[in-house]
Protein backbone atom coordinates (compact mmCIF):
# COMPACT_ATOMS: atom_id res chain seq x y z
CA UNK A 1 0.00 0.00 0.00
CA UNK A 2 2.36 2.80 -1.52
CA UNK A 3 5.15 1.33 -0.47
CA UNK A 4 5.67 -0.30 -3.71
CA UNK A 5 7.60 1.29 -5.91
CA UNK A 6 6.20 2.59 -9.34
CA UNK A 7 8.32 2.95 -12.44
CA UNK A 8 7.72 6.31 -13.85
CA UNK A 9 8.03 5.54 -17.05
CA UNK A 10 4.57 3.78 -16.70
CA UNK A 11 1.85 5.27 -15.77
CA UNK A 12 0.10 2.01 -15.38
CA UNK A 13 1.86 0.87 -12.66
CA UNK A 14 1.06 4.44 -10.73
CA UNK A 15 -2.60 2.83 -10.26
CA UNK A 16 -1.40 -0.09 -9.10
CA UNK A 17 0.76 1.34 -6.72
CA UNK A 18 -0.92 3.88 -5.62
CA UNK A 19 -4.57 4.23 -6.76
CA UNK A 20 -5.85 2.80 -3.89
CA UNK A 21 -4.51 4.62 -1.00
CA UNK A 22 -5.13 7.66 -2.99
CA UNK A 23 -8.87 7.12 -3.33
CA UNK A 24 -9.05 6.60 0.34
CA UNK A 25 -7.50 10.09 1.08
CA UNK A 26 -9.68 11.51 -0.59
CA UNK A 27 -13.02 9.85 0.01
CA UNK A 28 -12.10 10.97 3.66
CA UNK A 29 -11.58 14.20 2.87
CA UNK A 30 -14.62 14.33 0.51
CA UNK A 31 -16.46 12.22 1.04
CA UNK A 32 -18.22 11.51 -2.38
CA UNK A 33 -16.85 7.81 -4.16
CA UNK A 34 -17.22 9.29 -7.56
CA UNK A 35 -16.23 12.99 -6.60
CA UNK A 36 -13.15 10.95 -4.81
CA UNK A 37 -12.55 9.04 -8.03
CA UNK A 38 -12.59 11.48 -10.43
CA UNK A 39 -10.34 13.59 -8.32
CA UNK A 40 -7.99 10.12 -8.67
CA UNK A 41 -8.15 9.93 -12.05
CA UNK A 42 -7.21 13.71 -12.46
CA UNK A 43 -4.00 13.20 -10.15
CA UNK A 44 -2.96 10.29 -12.18
CA UNK A 45 -3.17 12.74 -15.24
CA UNK A 46 -1.83 15.69 -13.77
CA UNK A 47 1.08 13.25 -12.72
CA UNK A 48 1.82 11.65 -15.86
CA UNK A 49 1.74 15.80 -17.23
CA UNK A 50 4.76 16.45 -15.03
CA UNK A 51 6.08 13.45 -14.44
CA UNK A 52 9.51 15.26 -16.06
CA UNK A 53 9.61 18.06 -12.74
CA UNK A 54 9.15 14.99 -10.43
CA UNK A 55 11.92 15.01 -8.22
CA UNK A 56 13.33 11.60 -6.76
CA UNK A 57 14.13 13.88 -3.36
CA UNK A 58 10.41 13.13 -2.71
CA UNK A 59 9.13 10.03 -2.61
CA UNK A 60 6.55 9.35 -5.31
CA UNK A 61 3.86 8.80 -2.70
CA UNK A 62 4.25 12.56 -1.10
CA UNK A 63 4.64 13.93 -4.92
CA UNK A 64 1.23 12.44 -5.60
CA UNK A 65 -0.49 12.84 -2.67
CA UNK A 66 1.07 16.67 -3.14
CA UNK A 67 -0.95 17.03 -6.43
CA UNK A 68 -4.53 15.64 -5.19
CA UNK A 69 -3.94 17.88 -2.32
CA UNK A 70 -4.28 21.11 -4.97
CA UNK A 71 -7.17 18.65 -6.58
CA UNK A 72 -9.40 18.48 -3.39
CA UNK A 73 -8.99 22.23 -2.85
CA UNK A 74 -9.44 23.18 -6.26
CA UNK A 75 -12.59 20.65 -5.60
CA UNK A 76 -14.24 22.88 -2.79
CA UNK A 77 -13.55 25.57 -4.60
CA UNK A 78 -15.15 24.78 -7.47
CA UNK A 79 -18.09 23.55 -5.28
CA UNK A 80 -18.36 27.18 -3.75
CA UNK A 81 -18.35 28.90 -6.85
CA UNK A 82 -21.51 26.66 -7.55
CA UNK A 83 -23.58 27.58 -4.86
CA UNK A 84 -22.04 30.69 -3.29
CA UNK A 85 -25.54 31.78 -2.18
CA UNK A 86 -25.40 29.61 0.43
CA UNK A 87 -24.48 31.10 4.26
CA UNK A 88 -21.81 29.37 5.92
CA UNK A 89 -22.96 31.21 8.96
CA UNK A 90 -26.79 29.80 8.42
CA UNK A 91 -26.11 26.17 8.45
CA UNK A 92 -25.73 23.91 11.36
CA UNK A 93 -27.75 25.30 14.00
CA UNK A 94 -31.16 24.89 14.31
CA UNK A 95 -33.49 22.91 16.30
CA UNK A 96 -30.57 20.71 17.38
CA UNK A 97 -28.59 23.47 18.49
CA UNK A 98 -27.16 22.40 22.38
CA UNK A 99 -28.37 26.52 23.41
CA UNK A 100 -31.69 27.32 24.25
CA UNK A 101 -32.18 31.40 22.72
CA UNK A 102 -30.80 33.01 26.21
CA UNK A 103 -27.68 31.48 25.13
CA UNK A 104 -27.65 28.84 28.46
CA UNK A 105 -26.89 24.95 27.63
CA UNK A 106 -30.29 23.38 26.78
CA UNK A 107 -28.59 20.12 27.08
CA UNK A 108 -24.70 20.61 28.70
CA UNK A 109 -22.35 18.40 27.92
CA UNK A 110 -21.72 15.05 29.78
CA UNK A 111 -18.74 13.87 31.59
CA UNK A 112 -15.95 12.21 29.19
CA UNK A 113 -13.58 9.49 29.80
CA UNK A 114 -10.95 10.77 31.66
CA UNK A 115 -7.50 9.91 29.80
CA UNK A 116 -8.17 10.68 26.13
CA UNK A 117 -4.80 8.37 25.58
CA UNK A 118 -7.39 4.86 26.38
CA UNK A 119 -9.79 6.16 24.10
CA UNK A 120 -7.58 6.63 21.09
CA UNK A 121 -6.15 3.42 21.49
CA UNK A 122 -9.39 1.78 21.03
CA UNK A 123 -10.06 1.26 16.90
CA UNK A 124 -13.43 1.59 16.89
CA UNK A 125 -13.52 5.17 18.19
CA UNK A 126 -11.62 6.05 14.88
CA UNK A 127 -14.94 4.67 12.78
CA UNK A 128 -16.49 6.02 15.34
CA UNK A 129 -15.00 9.77 14.77
CA UNK A 130 -15.35 9.06 10.67
CA UNK A 131 -18.97 8.72 10.86
CA UNK A 132 -19.57 11.24 12.59
CA UNK A 133 -17.62 13.51 10.33
CA UNK A 134 -19.37 11.74 7.32
CA UNK A 135 -22.20 13.05 9.08
CA UNK A 136 -21.42 16.67 8.62
CA UNK A 137 -23.52 18.80 6.16
CA UNK A 138 -21.30 19.41 3.23
CA UNK A 139 -20.31 23.38 3.37
CA UNK A 140 -19.53 22.95 7.47
CA UNK A 141 -17.44 19.32 6.34
CA UNK A 142 -15.32 21.27 3.31
CA UNK A 143 -14.05 24.00 5.76
CA UNK A 144 -13.66 21.57 8.55
CA UNK A 145 -11.48 19.05 6.47
CA UNK A 146 -9.26 21.71 5.19
CA UNK A 147 -8.88 23.72 8.40
CA UNK A 148 -8.24 20.58 10.52
CA UNK A 149 -7.34 17.69 8.75
CA UNK A 150 -5.19 19.58 6.01
CA UNK A 151 -4.02 21.89 8.31
CA UNK A 152 -5.03 24.91 6.49
CA UNK A 153 -4.79 28.46 8.37
CA UNK A 154 -7.66 29.86 9.09
CA UNK A 155 -6.87 32.83 5.94
CA UNK A 156 -6.13 30.14 3.08
CA UNK A 157 -9.52 27.98 4.37
CA UNK A 158 -11.25 31.69 3.66
CA UNK A 159 -9.45 32.47 0.36
CA UNK A 160 -10.43 29.31 -1.02
CA UNK A 161 -14.33 29.92 -0.18
CA UNK A 162 -14.41 33.08 -0.42
CA UNK A 163 -16.12 33.50 3.19
CA UNK A 164 -14.97 36.37 5.97
CA UNK A 165 -12.98 35.15 8.95
CA UNK A 166 -16.48 35.48 10.99
CA UNK A 167 -18.28 32.88 8.73
CA UNK A 168 -15.52 30.61 8.93
CA UNK A 169 -15.59 31.16 12.70
CA UNK A 170 -19.06 30.10 12.93
CA UNK A 171 -18.66 27.41 10.78
CA UNK A 172 -16.21 25.63 12.56
CA UNK A 173 -17.40 25.87 15.81
CA UNK A 174 -21.11 24.37 14.76
CA UNK A 175 -18.72 21.62 12.93
CA UNK A 176 -17.01 21.49 16.14
CA UNK A 177 -20.35 21.23 18.30
CA UNK A 178 -21.86 18.63 15.83
CA UNK A 179 -19.10 16.13 16.02
CA UNK A 180 -18.79 16.81 20.38
CA UNK A 181 -22.37 15.90 20.13
CA UNK A 182 -22.00 12.74 17.70
CA UNK A 183 -18.99 11.65 19.91
CA UNK A 184 -21.41 11.60 22.94
CA UNK A 185 -23.95 9.98 21.67
CA UNK A 186 -22.32 7.52 19.62
CA UNK A 187 -19.28 6.91 21.78
CA UNK A 188 -18.72 8.43 24.95
CA UNK A 189 -22.42 7.29 26.11
CA UNK A 190 -22.45 3.75 24.65
CA UNK A 191 -19.22 3.15 26.27
CA UNK A 192 -19.93 4.30 29.55
CA UNK A 193 -23.28 1.88 29.58
CA UNK A 194 -20.95 -0.91 28.87
CA UNK A 195 -19.29 -0.22 32.13
CA UNK A 196 -22.02 -0.37 33.61
CA UNK B 1 -21.08 38.51 31.45
CA UNK B 2 -20.96 35.75 28.50
CA UNK B 3 -23.54 33.46 27.66
CA UNK B 4 -22.27 30.04 27.51
CA UNK B 5 -23.28 30.17 23.81
CA UNK B 6 -20.58 33.10 23.14
CA UNK B 7 -18.04 30.90 25.36
CA UNK B 8 -18.31 27.94 23.17
CA UNK B 9 -17.88 29.86 20.12
CA UNK B 10 -15.10 31.87 21.73
CA UNK B 11 -13.56 28.82 22.84
CA UNK B 12 -13.67 27.24 19.29
CA UNK B 13 -12.48 30.50 18.01
CA UNK B 14 -9.10 30.70 20.12
CA UNK B 15 -8.30 27.66 18.19
CA UNK B 16 -8.42 29.08 15.53
CA UNK B 17 -6.69 32.42 16.15
CA UNK B 18 -5.55 34.06 19.29
CA UNK B 19 -8.15 36.18 20.75
CA UNK B 20 -8.31 39.89 21.92
CA UNK B 21 -6.83 40.02 25.30
CA UNK B 22 -10.61 41.17 26.69
CA UNK B 23 -12.36 38.28 25.05
CA UNK B 24 -9.56 35.98 26.89
CA UNK B 25 -10.79 37.48 29.94
CA UNK B 26 -14.47 37.16 29.53
CA UNK B 27 -13.91 33.61 28.45
CA UNK B 28 -11.66 32.78 31.86
CA UNK B 29 -14.13 34.60 33.60
CA UNK B 30 -16.92 32.08 32.54
CA UNK B 31 -14.98 29.50 32.37
CA UNK B 32 -14.02 29.82 36.49
CA UNK B 33 -18.12 30.10 36.81
CA UNK B 34 -19.63 27.44 34.45
CA UNK B 35 -18.90 23.81 34.55
CA UNK B 36 -20.49 22.84 31.56
CA UNK B 37 -18.45 25.51 29.49
CA UNK B 38 -14.93 24.45 31.40
CA UNK B 39 -16.29 20.58 30.32
CA UNK B 40 -16.98 21.90 26.91
CA UNK B 41 -13.80 23.57 26.35
CA UNK B 42 -12.01 19.79 27.67
CA UNK B 43 -14.09 18.62 24.62
CA UNK B 44 -13.37 20.73 22.47
CA UNK B 45 -9.43 20.22 22.98
CA UNK B 46 -10.00 16.63 23.29
CA UNK B 47 -11.77 16.62 19.94
CA UNK B 48 -8.33 18.51 18.09
CA UNK B 49 -6.30 16.05 19.61
CA UNK B 50 -8.41 13.22 18.62
CA UNK B 51 -8.18 15.14 14.63
CA UNK B 52 -4.59 15.42 14.63
CA UNK B 53 -3.80 11.94 14.56
CA UNK B 54 -7.27 10.81 12.37
CA UNK B 55 -5.86 10.45 9.02
CA UNK B 56 -3.07 8.28 10.57
CA UNK B 57 -5.34 5.89 12.25
CA UNK B 58 -7.99 5.76 9.61
CA UNK B 59 -5.35 4.75 7.48
CA UNK B 60 -3.59 2.23 9.93
CA UNK B 61 -6.78 0.03 11.11
CA UNK B 62 -10.23 1.20 9.98
CA UNK B 63 -12.25 -0.81 8.45
CA UNK B 64 -12.68 0.58 5.45
CA UNK B 65 -8.80 0.04 5.36
CA UNK B 66 -10.01 -2.25 2.58
CA UNK B 67 -11.92 0.65 0.19
CA UNK B 68 -10.65 0.45 -3.16
CA UNK B 69 -11.27 2.18 -6.28
CA UNK B 70 -13.99 0.19 -8.14
CA UNK B 71 -13.32 -1.21 -11.19
CA UNK B 72 -14.54 0.74 -13.49
CA UNK B 73 -12.62 3.28 -12.17
CA UNK B 74 -9.71 1.74 -12.37
CA UNK B 75 -10.22 0.89 -15.78
CA UNK B 76 -10.95 4.14 -17.01
CA UNK B 77 -8.03 5.74 -15.31
CA UNK B 78 -5.80 2.79 -17.15
CA UNK B 79 -7.38 3.93 -20.47
CA UNK B 80 -7.11 7.43 -19.97
CA UNK B 81 -3.66 7.49 -18.51
CA UNK B 82 -2.91 4.86 -21.43
CA UNK B 83 -4.09 6.95 -24.35
CA UNK B 84 -2.07 9.92 -23.23
CA UNK B 85 0.82 7.78 -23.15
CA UNK B 86 0.11 7.15 -26.98
CA UNK B 87 -1.14 10.37 -28.00
CA UNK B 88 2.41 11.69 -26.44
Amino acid sequence: MGKQKADLSDPASWLDAYGDFLYRYALARVRSPAVAEDLVQDTFLAAYGSRKSFEARASERTWLVAILKNKIVDHFRKSRRESPQEDVGALGETTESPFDASGRWRVGPAPWAKNPETVFEQKEFWGVLQGCIAELPDRLADTFVLRELEEFSGEEVCKVFGITPSNLWVSLHRARQRLRSCLERNWFSRTEKRKD
Amino acid sequence: MLTCRETSKLVSESLDRKLPWHRRLSVAFHLSMCRLCSRNKGQMLFLGAALKRYCREIEKHLPDAEVTLSPEARSRIRDLLQDTENSS
